[in-house]
Parts: structure tokens; C-alpha cells; sequence
């Protein structure tokens, strides 16, 4: 509620569901938490925007999802990453940092 | 793939629990923010309102997860099935309408096409059938010399084939087969078994047959080159059927010694199930025998005769190999091979034999005389199944149409509450093809019964036949995509115009709309319909009077209390010396049975496919080119038949071995050989060649009795006593084989109901090898000859009464449509005083002028159709005035009970009710 927020670029929210659940298997509701622990604050996601993206993952195949209890005694659903999520993570991670320094070069010679 | 097809299944199958799980996992989070939104010090109240309003519309999120999962794709459509049969079963008289009408022309077309997909399509059973290839493209048979027709040649001596195999080694294997087996039985019994021997088909093969068809022994082992040599123990294989039938699979007949043709065999191997032969066969055979036991078992003297043809050659080639040079070397090969033979050594006889040729065909179907016997049927029981799903095509569309009519007001009603025309077409689009995929299982029971129908029609009482009724997966495929295509194809247009409606129509009264296209397109597929049945009908009925034509054929016989029994002498044992005290026995003992009143004994009968051709020369004339089958006959045998003698004298008793070699010709034979007037009788005549021309005397002259076929025009034919033989022949009579007379007719006062068992008794009280091969009536034999004209000329009839029936469906469909549909106007008509005759006028009218455009359209077509099936027919050569009058008084008749029905209901409507209803 605090602070400046960034809007996220068209397709980074698939990648940050997937690096935040590499720590773990989390709930809907944590893994936004996580992304916006994991960003200081400046990153957050759109409450509507979360649930489908889960579902898609979850139909791709990238992330498994299990019934499980919460700290407070809940049932919840929680992800956790696929083998394959894994790979798709690390793909992704990679390309993004390349795609973010060519992206930082061409703006820091312009 | 896989799993995300899974997990959209479970999307759709459990679809409420998980829509449970969604709301659960939803309402989780929901809960969670709150509360930690309470913690960090909101009211319960502010903290829900907060959240609610980040978390957005709480259905769209819902929705956009469902449409993440994949689910509404597959649940729209699975939606719309189930509202399409909801409506389906509101409407059962035109669901089962269409059901059946579907069923009918998708299940014919299946039938038909299983036939030709287990006959015309099926390759041998066989490994890599695509590198057989066949010596020759025709289907001589079965025994013969000389030069073929045109020389082209596919049948080959014993010498022609060991030249070929060695010289030809572009051939990975090169096998022989007999060309004729089916009318060679063999008679077998198994050693140390009470049962009795039995005839049964038998074909003699190369050494190397079942390795050119990389066949592995289903027990035992195959023949082997080794079993294929002169000298060498006597060997069989039989078939798997046979091992299965006769003997329940019984592992011991691998190794068991069999009688065949009374001499000792042993049984090696069981050949491979399915494997049905070189050919496919109603009678495949049940066992496999070396050539070179043909000369042992069966005493036939043309196996080692480099002049008699009686092989048939499949070879496998070797990888690369290119087929039209290598017919060049096998038509050069075997001219080589034919160059030392008796009849290319003249001068003439080097001019054919530069003429002689070798055609190479595809081996991978085997030896396809069956497949080209009925190809020409099927082809044209598909195309008229064709038409018959064509009618019932248009009949679908019509009743779609008619139904989407009716369905306007519920169509513009849902335009109305905001559906888009694209999901309306979907939805009606979805109906048809549930309708169509419906209709198209139903099709596939019908293609069954209607396949297994086809087949007894086809080869009535062929229990062995290697042909399969249940639909294999090309035609599990057919029907399908026919249904399918049928189901898209004409449910386009009437969703397309049903969803015209706009939805200002919902508001207006729709009974009141009229759709004129729609109104045209039904009457343009009636007009169809009528027209295509009129084709169809007319065919049906060439067919008939084709039929009729052939069966009522004056045939010159006289089949009443005949009975023909099929024997072989041959191979109960008998040599040629034996056979003329053979014959007198069994004159004696059938004479002695009471009722019986004339005994003949003959090569073969009337209406049989049996024949034995040759040239013929007239003693004093030149050679005209002219052959004439032969019959050896004994003295009761025209008698037998009911052939009359017209000049001179028949055959009788004093026609001994030791009398003058006698000869009674048919009138063709003097028609053609005798100038008008001239007396044949004294004359003289034979084989061509000086020296057999004076061969035999002719001494009476008989009716032309149809033999063979009636279809075979100028049949020359010339009958001799059985037991004597021309004096020109130089073979000893060990070497003659013509002297084994294979048919018993017997004459009774009264029809015998147990022949079949005194004629066995009889036979085997003279020899238990004399086996009955065949045992028939007269008349029964007559009728197997006309068997595929009975089929084709059943079947077009019933199509043709198929088609009716749609048509008249359709017919009926439209004008009771109509009639609903101007019920007011019709209601206002009687109102201001029109008659009820004036009325059912008005209706019959439309109906009449539909089926009258129809028929406009028919005859024309129909008369272009009767070309494509003329070569089927017999002695038809155009539609003739009564085939074409019938057809149109049926169709008429039809179409006025079609019509008259809404014609007399819409005369009844009362025009005050009618009013009411606007």
C-alpha cells in the first residue's frame, strides 16, 4: 500500500510465480506475497491476475498443485514446481537477463 | 499432450468438483487478506470491502481460470450435444425419420463397400505383398496348348517355369501354381480313422511356394524344395482351416500319413491361419502338394509335357529391380522356351510366336480371376448405393430444413435474448451432426447384416469363403466420414437459413413469414429425389427383365427329375483300362435303383462351368479357324439331359472301343462348318492336320443344348461314345485322361428326396473310393449359373424400392410442411367459399408439378445411365418402352399417395379454427 509500484511487462508474471515457488511450495495468496517480499515492495501482483495464470501453469504442466493445511489450520491449494516448471524457470531466467542487459546496453549507449 | 488433454477432461467430467476446488481455493484467499488486514488494524467490514475491490469481479477471475484449465471449448460443445439430443427426443417422428433414412444409405454404402474392401482391395496375407508380381495379365486356365489368345500368355508348362527360374535371376523366388484347381478334387482320408474319404480341394505347387511368400509353418513345416523332386516321398500341408475344421487343431496330424487318391501322403505342416492361397477362392484349397506328386497321386499326363500349359508363376523380385525390362526378358525367355514346341516350329507357327508375350502385373492380390469376375458388380452395386445415399441425402436436408422452419420462432426468440447467430449456427450445426453421427452407428449395424446378406446372395452355400463380413477399420472409417460429411454437408444450409431470423421475427407472429429460398431449395431436392428414383427404378427393373430374359432362355434340356452327381475316377484309383467295365457297373447298379429311368455318364453337362475346346476341321476343307468343344458321352446320356436328336442317329451301345470312331455334332457345328442344304451326315471331320482330319464320322446331328453359359453364343460342340478314341491318337491310352468321365445324370419317374445318400451307397458299393464330389439337382445346377445376375438384379431392386420410399418420404415431408404452413391462407380460401375438391387440387398440384420436374430430369439421365450398365445386361441394349412406363406409373402411383394425404387434411382444415390461429 506503500511505496511506488511497477506495472509488470506483458508475460514476466508467469515467470515470477515460477521463481517464487522455486523456495517452495506456497499458496496463491503467499506466492504474491513472496514476489512482493522478494521486490522490496515495488512489485505486485493484480489479485484477478494471479488465479488464471496458476490455472494456465497448472494446465501446461509446469507447476503441480496438492491440497493441503495452512499455518492456521486451513485447507489450502498449494503449488509447487514441476520438474519441467524447473527447467522452464531456468530457461526463462536466462533469457530474460539477456534480453534485460541488451536492453540496459541499448538505453545506456542512446 | 497427453496430460493436458487429461486435465482438460477432468475439467469437463468433473466439472462440479472442480468448480468446488476453484471456489474453495478462491474463498481461501479471500479469507486469508482479510484477516491480515484486520491484524494490520481495519475493521472486518473496511478489510472485506478492500479486498473485494483488489480482487476485482469475482466471476470473471472465475471465469478467466475456467478458461485457462481449457474448459469451455469442449463444454460448450458437450453443452450442445446434450441440448441436441434434449431436442432430438422432443421430436421423435423426425428423429427416427432421419435415424433410419441415414442408417438405410449409410449402411448400404458399408455393406457394399466392405465387399469390395475384403475382395477387390484386400492384398494376400502375406509379407510385403508389394514386391509380388505376377507372370501374365489374364486368367486362362485351366489345362490347354498352343497359342493363347493374341499370344499373351499366363499360363506355362513345367518346362517353361524351370527355364524361367533358372534364367531369371532378377527373381528373388519364382513360384508355380496350379491354374486350375478347383474343379480337381482330391479325395483324402486320414490313415487309421473310421471316417470316410472325402473330396476336397487341392492345389499342386512349387517346391519354393511358401518361401515366395515368406510363409513360417504354423506347426510342422512348409514344402521345401526337397519335397518337390521326382522320387521323392510323397508330401502335403494343409490348411489351417481344414486342421481347424476337420480335425479341431489335433497336433498329431503333423506327421500322420493321409490316403490321397488312395496312395499313401504324409502331412508335414499346417500352413499359417488366414492364408487362404494364391487366390481368393470359394473353396479354398485344404491342401498343398508338391508338382511333382502330381503325376503319382493324380495321374495326370500334361505335368512333363513341354507342350501342355497349366501354370500359373508368382515371383518376388529383388530390391531395384525394374519391371519393364525385365518383361522384356521374360516374354524373350519364354519364346525361347516355345520355340522347340511341336506348334511355333512351322513357318506360320514362327509368325505367332513373334506375336507371344509375357505381361507383368502387380503379384501382391495374388491371382485375381474372382476379383475381376465380380469387380465389374461391385463397382456398379456402389454406384447405385451411391444414388440411394444421395436420395437419402436430400431427404435429410429436407427434413433439417422443415425442422428449422418450424424452429424459427424459437430461433428468433434466442436472437431475441441476445445469442449471436454464430453460436445459434453452432448449436444447429452440433444437432446435425449428433443426428449424422447417430445415423452413422446405426449405418454400421446395418452394413453388417447388410455385408453378411450381400454375401450369401453373392456365393450361396461357399461356407469356406476366406471373406470377412465384420467391418474392418477402413470401413469403420467410410461410414464414418460419410456420416459426418453428410451430417456438415446438409446441416449448413438449414442452419444457415434458420438463423436468418432476426429478432424482430420473434415479435411478429412467425407463422405468418413465408421462406421463399427455403420453400425452392425443398422443392429443388423433391425434384431431385424423384429424379434419381426414377433412374434407379428403371435400372431395377433392366435388371429384372435381364434376369428374366436369361433365365427363361430356351436352354434345349429337359431338367425335370434330374439329378447330376460330380465324380473323378482319377483319383478313386482307376486306370484308363479299367474304365469302360467301370462305367458298364455303374450303368447296371443306378438302372437297378427303382424310379430310375435313364442313366448317363459324360465328360461334363449342361450349365456347368466345365468345358474342353479344341480346333476342328472338316475332312476335305481347309482349316477355318473354327473350335468346338467336345463331350465323351454313353448311349442314355441325351436321353438324360432331354437333348433331341434331329438327323441321323445318337450314341448308342455298339459304339465300342473296337467299332468305327463315331461323332454326333450340334446344328451350330453344321450351321457353321456345312453349307445350307448340305448333308452332314457320313462326312468326316477332326483335330486340324492331315492326319486326324478323317478322325471321326459324323452320324447324327442333336439341338443346340446350352453348355457352359447362355451367354456363350455359337457354341459348335460334337459329342463321341465315351470309351473310343480317334484313330489318329498316338499316345497309348495310359496317357489319356480325357477318358475319365466326370458326371453322373440320372433320370428318375418321381423327384427323390434321399438321392444323396443312395447315390453314395450305390458308389461306394462299387469302390469306397468313388467319393461324390458334387451332388445336385438338374435345376440347381441351371440356377447357380444365373447367381450373380440373381444378386445384382435383387439388390438394384431393392435400392431401387429404397429409393421409392425416400422419395416419397421426402415428397410427403414438404407437402405436409406446406399444408401447416398455410393453414390460414387455405382457412381464408375455404372461408370465401372454396370447395374441398378445389382444395386438394391446389395441394396435389404442387406435389404433381414436383414429380412431374422430376421425371423431366429422370428420363434423360436415366437413359445416359443405361449405357454405363449395358455390358451388364443380357440382350438389352436401351431402356425399353414397358421397363421405363412401369417405373414412371410406380413413381406416379407413389407420389399421389405421398400427396394426397396433406391434400385430404389440409381439405379438412375447418376455417374457423384455421382463423383463430393467427
Amino acid at each position: 500500500m506503500t511505496g511506488e509500484h511497477i506495472d509488470l511487462p506483458q508475460g514476466t508474471l508467469d515467470l515470477l510465480i515460477l521463481r517464487a515457488l522455486a523456495l517452495g511450495s506456497q499458496h496463491g495468496l503467499a506466492i504474491s506475497e513472496r514476489v512482493q517480499q522478494l521486490s522490496s515492495d515495488a512489485l505486485r501482483i493484480q489479485q484477478g491476475s494471479l488465479y488464471p495464470a496458476l490455472h494456465r501453469l497448472e494446465r501446461r504442466g509446469l507447476i503441480k498443485a496438492n491440497w493441503g493445511t495452512s499455518e492456521n489450520n486451513r485447507r489450502a491449494k498449494y503449488y509447487e514446481l514441476s520438474k519441467n516448471g524447473r527447467q522452464q524457470l531456468e530457461v526463462e531466467t536466462d533469457a530474460w537477463a539477456k534480453l534485460t542487459a541488451a536492453v540496459a546496453q541499448v538505453l545506456g549507449t542512446a | 499432450m497427453l496430460s493436458d488433454l487429461i486435465f482438460r477432461f477432468r475439467s469437463l467430467f468433473r466439472r462440479s468438483a472442480v468448480e468446488n476446488e476453484l471456489d474453495d481455493e478462491l474463498q481461501f484467499h479471500v479469507e486469508q487478506q482479510v484477516e491480515k488486514l484486520v491484524r494490520s488494524g481495519l475493521t472486518r467490514q473496511d478489510a472485506l470491502r478492500q479486498t473485494r475491490l483488489e480482487f476485482g469481479a469475482m466471476d470473471h477471475v472465475k471465469e478467466d481460470c475456467r478458461e485457462s484449465r481449457g474448459i469451455t471449448f469442449l463444454e460448450t460443445t458437450a453443452r450442445d450435444i446434450r441440448y441436441a439430443l434434449r431436442q432430438l427426443s422432443r421430436t421423435p417422428a423426425f428423429t427416427i425419420t432421419v435415424l433410419l433414412t441415414l442408417a438405410l444409405g449409410i449402411g448400404a454404402n458399408a455393406a457394399i463397400f466392405t465387399l469390395v474392401n475384403a475382395v477387390l482391395l484386400k492384398k494376400l496375407p502375406v509379407a510385403d505383398p508389394g514386391s509380388l508380381v505376377r507372370l501374365g495379365d489374364n486368367n486362362d486356365c485351366c489345362v490347354g496348348s498352343g497359342n493363347r489368345q493374341d499370344g499373351d500368355f499366363a499360363m506355362f508348362s513345367t518346362d517353361t517355369y524351370q527355364q524361367l527360374k533358372k534364367n531369371a535371376p532378377e527373381f528373388e523366388e519364382l513360384a508355380a501354381m496350379q491354374a486350375g484347381f478347383w474343379g480337381r478334387t482330391i479325395i483324402a482320408r486320414r490313415d487309421g480313422t473310421q471316417v470316410a474319404a472325402r473330396s476336397v480341394a487341392a492345389e499342386f505347387v512349387s517346391g519354393n511356394y511358401f518361401r515366395t511368400f515368406a510363409l513360417q509353418a504354423r506347426a510342422g513345416r512348409l514344402l521345401m524344395d526337397a519335397d518337390d523332386t521326382q522320387g521323392a516321398p510323397t508330401t502335403a500341408v494343409m490348411s489351417f482351416e481344414a486342421w481347424q475344421r476337420n480335425y479341431a487343431g489335433d497336433a498329431s496330424v503333423v506327421g500322420s500319413t493321409f490316403w490321397i487318391n488312395t496312395k499313401p501322403v504324409t502331412v508335414v505342416g499346417i500352413v499359417p491361419e488366414g492364408f487362404y492361397g494364391d487366390r481368393m477362392s470359394v473353396n479354398p484349397a485344404e491342401f498343398y502338394l508338391p508338382i511333382e506328386a502330381m503325376p503319382v497321386l493324380a495321374n495326370s499326363p500334361y505335368v512333363h509335357d513341354p507342350e501342355e500349359d497349366w501354370l500359373y508363376i508368382i515371383g518376388r523380385i529383388k530390391p531395384g529391380v525394374a519391371i519393364a525390362p525385365l518383361q522384356k526378358k521374360v516374354t524373350a525367355l519364354l519364346q525361347q522356351a516355345l520355340a522347340t514346341n511341336g506348334e511355333f516350329s512351322s513357318e506360320q507357327g514362327k509368325r505367332t510366336l513373334a506375336k507371344v508375350r509375357v505381361v507383368l502385373t502387380p503379384g501382391g492380390a495374388g491371382i485375381q480371376a474372382m476379383q475381376e469376375w465380380y469387380g465389374s458388380k461391385l463397382h456398379l452395386l456402389m454406384g447405385i448405393a451411391g444414388l440411394v445415399l444421395l436420395i437419402a441425402c436430400a431427404n435429410v436436408a429436407n427434413l433439417l430444413l422443415v425442422r428449422g422452419m418450424a424452429r424459427r420462432a424459437e430461433i428468433s426468440m434466442r436472437a431475441a435474448l441476445g445469442a449471436m447467430r454464430g453460436r445459434i449456427i453452432r448449436q444447429l450445426l452440433t444437432e446435425s451432426i449428433v443426428l449424422a453421427g447417430m445415423g452413422g452407428i446405426a449405418g454400421l449395424g446395418v452394413a453388417y447384416a447388410g455385408a453378411r446378406m450381400l454375401l450369401m446372395l453373392a456365393f450361396p452355400g461357399a461356407e469356406n469363403i476366406p471373406i470377412h463380413t465384420s467391418p474392418s477399420l477402413s470401413v469403420l472409417e467410410f461410414a464414418c466420414g460419410l456420416s459426418l460429411l453428410t451430417g456438415v454437408l446438409f446441416g449448413v444450409a438449414p442452419a444457415w437459413i434458420a438463423a436468418q431470423a432476426g429478432p424482430i421475427d420473434a415479435v411478429r407472429n412467425s407463422r405468418r413469414t413465408t421462406a421463399a429460398s427455403a420453400s425452392v431449395l425443398q422443392r429443388g431436392l423433391v425434384v431431385v429425389q424423384v429424379g434419381l428414383s426414377l433412374v434407379l427404378l428403371v435400372v431395377a427393373g433392366l435388371f429384372l427383365q435381364s434376369l428374366k430374359k436369361l433365365e427363361g432362355t430356351d436352354l434345349k434340356l429337359d431338367a425335370r427329375n434330374r439329378y447330376i452327381v460330380h465324380i473323378n475316377p482319377q483319383t478313386a484309383g482307376y486306370t484308363q483300362i479299367q474304365l469302360e467295365a467301370l462305367y458298364r457297373t455303374m450303368e447296371e447298379r443306378f438302372h437297378a435303383l427303382p424310379g430310375v429311368m435313364k442313366v448317363g455318364i459324360a465328360s461334363y453337362t449342361p450349365m456347368e462351368d466345365n468345358n474342353n475346346g479344341w480346333g476342328v476341321q472338316v475332312q476335305g476343307q481347309p482349316f477355318l479357324n473354327v473350335g468346338a468343344s467336345v463331350i465323351r458321352a454313353n448311349a442314355e446320356y441325351f436321353d438324360s439331359v432331354g437333348t433331341r436328336v434331329v438327323m441321323g442317329r445318337g450314341i448308342n451301345a455298339r459304339d465300342s472301343p473296337a467299332s468305327t470312331t463315331v461323332a454326333v455334332v450340334n446344328q451350330t457345328f453344321v450351321k457353321d462348318l456345312f453349307k445350307p442344304g448340305e448333308n452332314p451326315i457320313g462326312r468326316h471331320f477332326g483335330h486340324p492336320g492331315p492326319d486326324s482330319t478323317g478322325d471321326f464320322e459324323i452320324v447324327g446331328v442333336v439341338e443346340d443344348t446350352v453348355y457352359t453359359s447362355v451367354r456363350k453364343k455359337d457354341h459348335l460342340m460334337y459329342f463321341v461314345p465315351m470309351m473310343q478314341r480317334p484313330r489318329s491318337a498316338k499316345a497309348p491310352i495310359e496317357k489319356d485322361d480325357s477318358l475319365y468321365l466326370g458326371s453322373i445324370v440320372i433320370a428318375t419317374d418321381h423327384p427323390m428326396n434321399d438321392m444323396e445318400n443312395i447315390v453314395r451307397a450305390t458308389l461306394a458299393a462299387i469302390n469306397p473310393n468313388l467319393t461324390v464330389a458334387q451332388l445336385q439337382t438338374f435345376n440347381e445346377q441351371i440356377a447357380d449359373r444365373f447367381t450373380e445376375e440373381r444378386m445384382v438384379s435383387r439388390l438394384s431392386t431393392l435400392f431401387g424400392a429404397l429409393a421409392l420410399l425416400l422419395a416419397i418420404i421426402g415428397l410427403y415431408g414438404v407437402t405436409a410442411y406446406s399444408v401447416v404452413r398455410r393453414t390460414p391462407e387455405i382457412g381464408i380460401r375455404m372461408a370465401l367459399g372454396a370447395e374441398r375438391g378445389g382444395v386438394i387440387a391446389m395441394v396435389m398440384r404442387g406435389a404433381m408439378m414436383q414429380a412431374a420436374l422430376g421425371l423431366a430430369i429422370g428420363i434423360p439421365f436415366a437413359l445416359v445411365c443405361v449405357r454405363f450398365v449395358k455390358s451388364q445386361l443380357y440382350e438389352i441394349t436401351s431402356a425399353d418402352f414397358n421397363v421405363m412406363a412401369g417405373a414412371i406409373v410406380i413413381l406416379a402411383v407413389a407420389v399421389f399417395v405421398a400427396g394426397i394425404i396433406p391434400a385430404r387434411r389440409a381439405a379438412s382444415i375447418n376455417p374457423v379454427r384455421a382463423l383463430r390461429m393467427e
